[in-house]
């Protein structure tokens, strides 16, 4: 583990959050609640591929090789972030009529709607949403690293 | 080093651009569906509105409002000019000579009916009556008789009545003599007409006869009144002396009778006008009665100006181009629909009511009485029946089927006693004095059908072009009419689907030089040429064989010109030899397909149970069938004891005839308001909400109306449609009426009042041309416009079935085709202009006695083919954009309640996208709320105000029906959902009329722009960062290297 570079240490966080975020939503729309059921449309293609790509990126730096690693690495790495962005961006057009609906409605309405279960479910949205974005931003970050630790 | 750290910074602004890039592309697509909420949080405006004239949808054709004014007079003269008609014109009467002075007698002379402005008569100052007319006509009018009928018998002064709906005391014109003007409810009738002998007791000098010159043209008018609750009681009528004389009061009473003879002795020459929209009995007066006249001539009921175009025909400033929409006869008798008229009770009717039995009404005693045409009884009116067992049969369809059967069928013995009221055998000539489409023309002429096609596909038209030729040596202005016989087949027989051997089509009018032809095509849907076999395929159906089309002046000569066609000659019974040749299209065989489905639906029976015999269970009922007109021809049905209990149905039929068509569930919740943020406004209803009504903003903006507020704007709708909370459209008022506008119209820069309401609707319809409706309904549409009044009960198309019922001076015709050509031409116009043209009453409101109640059974070819087939052709083909719903029940059914006719038919099969509004809601035993609102109802019109909701009764309940309210809807989904449907239609419809009528512009916000700039700025950096990530990238491997 000593060998692997603050960019790979920084992709791996970002991986863990994008993994995170997936495991919230899919609880999300797996348990009861006002989301149960509510897929977004190529979420999950969106944040494994960028899983995909990070580990992949990480992967092939601590193999050696030459430009052409290199390159495709950092393709990755550039590609990654914008991934997870548009998968962000599907999670929020997908949730954001509800909560508008849970957090938003009058009086009368907001009375029927805001049971424990669906504020549950609106609270986990958000939370995937947070942690999907904090992967994005993580791994924007990490895109600024290199991923192979400096000769000492 | 350094050029691997500048690799990866430019490795991660790279992702970080690309990063950016992605949100802000996908973000601004996100803002797109959230624009109107983010605008609200930042205070941008992402649309302007344009209020200018110039971009207005629904633009006026008039610049000022003289020009407005003009238009509507224009129009109203035309009607004058093109509806009256010479029905009689013997020994030179018409037109009328200038050297001849005319006399002019009868009330109605110097009062011509309506004689009170009102819903049906505008009441201008500068409305013409007919001594103005003739008198502007170039004709000079006796004084001796005008002045001592004017000041000594009818005296016109001011009264104080009570106004009928609210009591108060208003001024009114008035007259010491005047006809009534309201026949009232079946009850005896009192032709006033001031019988000659009493002249001089009224006024008039001793020798009064001396002032006629020898060659005077005496012009006698006569009229009858109608009006809302009115029915013709037939055999009614009381003379002037208030004395029961047994004579029907649409009949010449002994009274006029004795006009037309002092109008005989005095003058040369005697006309007669009929001015009534009810067709009168004119046998006494018509050739060969004992007091026939020269000439007769059908005014209709009039209006302001109409008369300026009436005194141009009676002088022959016009040709006469008018022509019957009704068949006049020698005895009402004749007609097989009156047979069956008036209603009466259920032997057993009491076992509908009941005492505390009705669980929404607890402890309620409910009886089944019937009830006044304005209502007020606890009743749920359910025990008056009628039953039209004359099919299809109406008017002229009757009459020229029998004839042309008599002639070509004799085995469906046409030639019986059966129907028969003038000799022991049933004879055309003898019953029917002036058929359908009969109208004289000045100037001679022919018309020929020179060619037809005919599209058989679903929303296919036939095609006809009619030559006309004039033979006179004059110019002159002329009427074609399409009539066809479709062929009567061993099918339809076998399985009584009823054709009618004339059936009219439509008409047309040219302008033709002397001497030359000018052809008329007349286009018209081929599905009005399909009948319904409610039988057997239980669709419509074209039968094999030929379809034969002529051009005739009316159904007679057509049926004449059929019988001709086929080999028949006056040696065979024929009244008159062919006037026109026959053109036929054949059909190889049965097709039950083609119109089988409308706008991808099928089409079906959805009123087997109009029928009396699906109640009872057995053949109670015989409808007419011409293969036997002895055997079929109707009975009285109320003379026949029905007891509801007998039925294998009677629960359920006790149930229908309580109201309970729909009965509220308890098992499926529904949603609640949704508030997107959406809100009927000319920013979000652009062109794409507008041209489709299954965008998902109508959808989603009715979903923000409350379970409360969208059943109470559905059972409280009328007659303001107010502003439903979450919705904020704006109020749209419902305006009167069959007229026009009556609202008037107040010049600022002079301070004149002007009324718009200056139609008439009887003389449209015998004008005979749609394209004179269609010149209407753009005048309506455009006076709504300078009005700012935009939702209008304006036309009536209401078969009508009989002579005696009191709204036929609001309908067009007895015949559908004439109704449905004439209302689509007034919707269409006024569609084009944006006003919401309501026509009355649709689903059979054929007499106004107990409308509210009475049960009227038919066959379902009849539900189809006659009433509603008039309101098809403004509704469907014009996409009419509102219509009133008929009073009384079509078999036990409300109308209001129909599913089958308004969900089905007018929405499924029709297409039509309109509101649909319940006639005055006036009794709620009889209209139940929720079955209006599954029905498709739109709006139940209860005249009150700012009651959108179902609570606003004692302890949170309806206020008008305590067992509805929020509690106990709120687990019927498909009502709160229909509920919602119903008022979608109706703003989708106040979204496509003027009551939107601004123009909205979609322009960019900052923020649109930051977005904007975003994009691209983004994805350049993101590019440039690539670029010199590659380029870093493999400069540095080249050092290492």
């Amino acid at each position: 583990m000593k060998k692997l570079s603050v960019g790979a240490w920084i992709t791996c966080v970002a991986v863990v959050l994008a993994i995170a975020a997936f495991v919230l939503y899919s609880s999300n729309i797996g348990g009861e609640g006002y989301y149960k059921d509510a897929a977004v449309n190529n979420l999950p293609l969106m944040v494994w591929g960028a899983v995909a790509c990070l580990v992949v990126a990480v992967l092939l730096n601590a193999a050696k090789g030459g430009k052409v690693i290199e390159l495709l690495s950092g393709v990755l790495r550039i590609g990654a972030p914008s991934l997870l962005a548009y998968g962000l961006m599907n999670l929020i057009a997908g949730r954001v009529d509800g909560l508008g609906y849970i957090y938003f409605s009058n009086a009368d309405v907001a009375k029927e709607v805001q049971t424990a279960a669906n504020m549950a479910s609106a609270q986990s949205a958000i939370w995937s949403m947070g942690l999907l974005g904090g992967a994005m931003l993580i791994a924007v970050i990490a895109a600024f690293f290199s991923l192979r630790k400096k000769n000492a | 080093m350094k050029t691997k750290k500048t690799a990866s910074l430019f490795r991660g602004l790279a992702a970080l651009m690309a990063c950016l890039f992605v949100l802000s592309s996908l973000g601004a697509g996100l803002t797109e569906n959230y624009r109107n909420q983010i605008d609200g949080m930042l205070g941008t405006s992402s649309y302007v509105t344009i209020n200018d004239e110039d971009a207005a949808r629904f633009k006026k054709d008039y610049a000022t409002i003289e020009d407005m004014v003009a238009a509507a007079k224009d129009i109203a003269i035309r009607e004058g000019e093109e509806g009256t008609v010479v029905m009689k014109n013997d020994n030179g009467v018409l037109p009328l000579s200038k050297d001849n002075e005319v006399v002019l007698f009868g009330l109605a002379a110097y009062a011509p009916y309506p004689y009170t402005s009102g819903d049906l008569k505008a009441g201008n100052e500068d409305a013409v009556d007919l001594v103005t007319a003739l008198t502007d006509a170039g004709l000079k009018v006796n004084e001796t008789v005008k002045d001592f009928y004017m000041n000594g018998i009818l005296n016109k002064h001011t009264e104080m009545v009570p106004n009928r709906w609210t009591g108060e005391l208003q001024e009114a014109v008035a007259y010491d003599n005047i006809y009534v003007a309201a026949p009232g409810d079946m009850a005896p009738y009192q032709v006033v007409e001031v019988p000659p002998e009493l002249f001089e007791e009224k006024g008039a000098p001793a020798d009064w006869k001396d002032s006629i010159k020898a060659d005077s043209v005496a012009i006698v008018v006569f009229a009858r009144g109608a009006g809302e609750g009115n029915t013709y009681a037939p055999g009614s009528a009381l003379n002037y002396a208030g004395e029961a004389t047994g004579k029907d009061p649409l009949a010449l009473s002994d009274d006029e009778l004795a006009i037309i003879d002092v109008a005989k002795e005095t003058c040369a020459k005697v006309l007669v006008l009929v001015n009534s929209g009810n067709t009168m009995v004119l046998k006494d007066i018509a050739k060969g009665g004992d007091h026939e006249v020269d000439g007769i001539a059908y005014i209709g009921v009039i209006n302001d100006y109409q008369l300026t175009g009436t005194a141009k025909v009676l002088t022959g400033e016009v040709n006469s181009t008018g022509a019957l929409p009704d068949t006049y006869v020698a005895d009402n008798a004749a007609i097989p629909a009156v047979v069956n008229f008036g209603g009466e009770y259920y032997a057993d009717y009491e076992i509908v009511g009941t005492e505390g039995g009705d669980a929404r009404y607890p402890g309620e005693t409910i009886g089944n009485t019937k009830a006044s045409s304005f209502g007020g009884a606890t009743t749920y009116n359910g025990g008056h029946y009628i039953v039209e067992a004359e099919g299809i049969y109406v008017g002229y369809k009757y009459f020229e089927t029998r004839y042309f059967d008599s002639i070509m069928n004799p085995d469906y013995k046409a030639a019986s006693a059966a129907g028969a009221t003038q000799s022991d055998i049933w004879n055309y000539g003898a019953e029917v004095l002036y058929p359908f489409g009969h109208g004289l023309s000045y100037l001679d002429y022919t018309q020929t059908v020179k060619s037809v096609n005919v599209d058989l596909t679903e929303n296919g038209n036939i095609t006809a072009v009619v030559e006309i030729k004039n033979n006179s040596d004059k110019d002159g202005y002329f009427l074609a009419q399409l009539y066809v016989q479709q062929p009567y087949t061993d099918y339809d027989r076998e399985n009584l689907v009823e054709k009618s051997a004339v059936t009219f089509l439509s008409a047309g009018k040219a302008q033709v030089k002397a001497g030359g032809t000018a052809d008329v095509t007349i286009t018209v849907p081929t599905k009005y040429l399909a009948s319904y076999d409610y039988k057997q395929a239980k669709t419509y159906i074209l039968d094999a064989g030929d379809y034969l089309f002529t051009a005739a002046a009316g159904a007679h000569e057509a049926a004449n010109n059929f019988l001709a066609h086929l080999g028949k000659t006056v040696a065979d019974g024929m009244d008159a030899e062919a006037k026109g040749s026959v053109t036929a299209w054949n059909l190889a065989s049965l097709d039950n397909k083609t119109f089988a489905t409308a706008n991808g639906n099928p089409i079906t029976n959805i009123a087997d149970d109009a029928d009396l015999n699906f109640w009872t269970g057995d053949n109670t009922v015989t409808y007419l069938s011409r293969q036997d007109w002895e055997g079929t021809y109707p009975i009285n049905y109320n003379e026949v004891a029905i007891k509801i209990a007998d039925s294998p149905k009677a629960d359920e039929w006790i149930k229908e005839l309580r109201g309970q068509t729909y009965t509220i569930q308890n098992n499926s919740p529904a949603a609640e308001a949704v508030d997107k943020g959406l809100r009927f406004n000319a920013a979000q209803i652009q062109d794409e909400q507008r041209d489709d009504i299954n965008n998902e903003y109508w959808d989603d903006l009715v979903h923000e109306i409350t379970i409360d507020e969208a059943v109470g704007a559905v059972i409280h709708g009328g007659s303001t449609s107010d502003t439903l909370t979450n919705v904020e459209n704006p109020i749209v008022y419902q305006n009167e009426g069959v007229s026009g506008f009556t609202t008037g119209y107040t010049d600022e820069a002079t301070g004149k009042t002007y009324k718009f309401n200056i139609h008439s609707q009887t003389l449209i319809g015998s004008s005979f041309n749609p394209d004179l409706a269609y010149e209407w309904g753009l005048v309506e549409g455009n006076s709504g416009l300078w009005l700012n009044r935009f939702d209008l009960w304006g036309t009536g198309l209401t078969q009508r079935r009989t002579p005696y019922n009191g709204r036929n001076y609001e309908y067009i015709s007895e015949d559908p085709m004439l109704t449905n050509r004439i209302g689509y031409g007034i919707l269409k116009g006024c569609a084009e202009k944006g006003i919401m043209n309501g026509p009355k009453h649709m689903g059979f409101n054929d007499q106004e006695h107990n409308r509210g109640g009475v049960s009227a059974y038919m066959t379902e070819q009849k539900f189809r083919e006659t009433d509603l087939r008039g309101f098809q052709g403004g509704l469907s083909d014009a996409n009419g954009l509102a219509v009133m719903i008929a009073f009384n029940r079509i078999g036990a059914t409300n109308a209001a309640h129909h599913a089958g006719m308004l969900t089905t038919m007018l929405r499924d099969e029709w297409g039509y996208k309109g509101l649909i509004s319940t006639d005055m809601m006036n009794n709620k035993y009889y209209f139940n709320a929720e079955s209006m609102v599954m029905s498709g109802i739109t709006q139940v019109a209860d005249f009150a105000q700012n009651d959108n909701h179902i609570n606003q009764g004692d302890n949170g309940v309806d206020k008008t029906w305590a067992y509805i309210s929020v509690d106990s809807v709120k687990n019927d989904s498909a009502l709160v959902e229909k509920a919602r449907e119903n008022l979608k239609y109706q703003l989708y419809t106040f979204a496509n009329s003027a009551v939107l009528n601004v123009r909205t512009e979609r322009v960019n916000t900052w923020w649109d722009n930051a977005l904007s700039i975003a994009k691209t700025a983004t994805l350049v950096c993101a590019c440039l960062s690539c670029a010199a990530w590659l380029a870093f990238t493999l400069i540095g491997k080249k050092k290492e290297g």
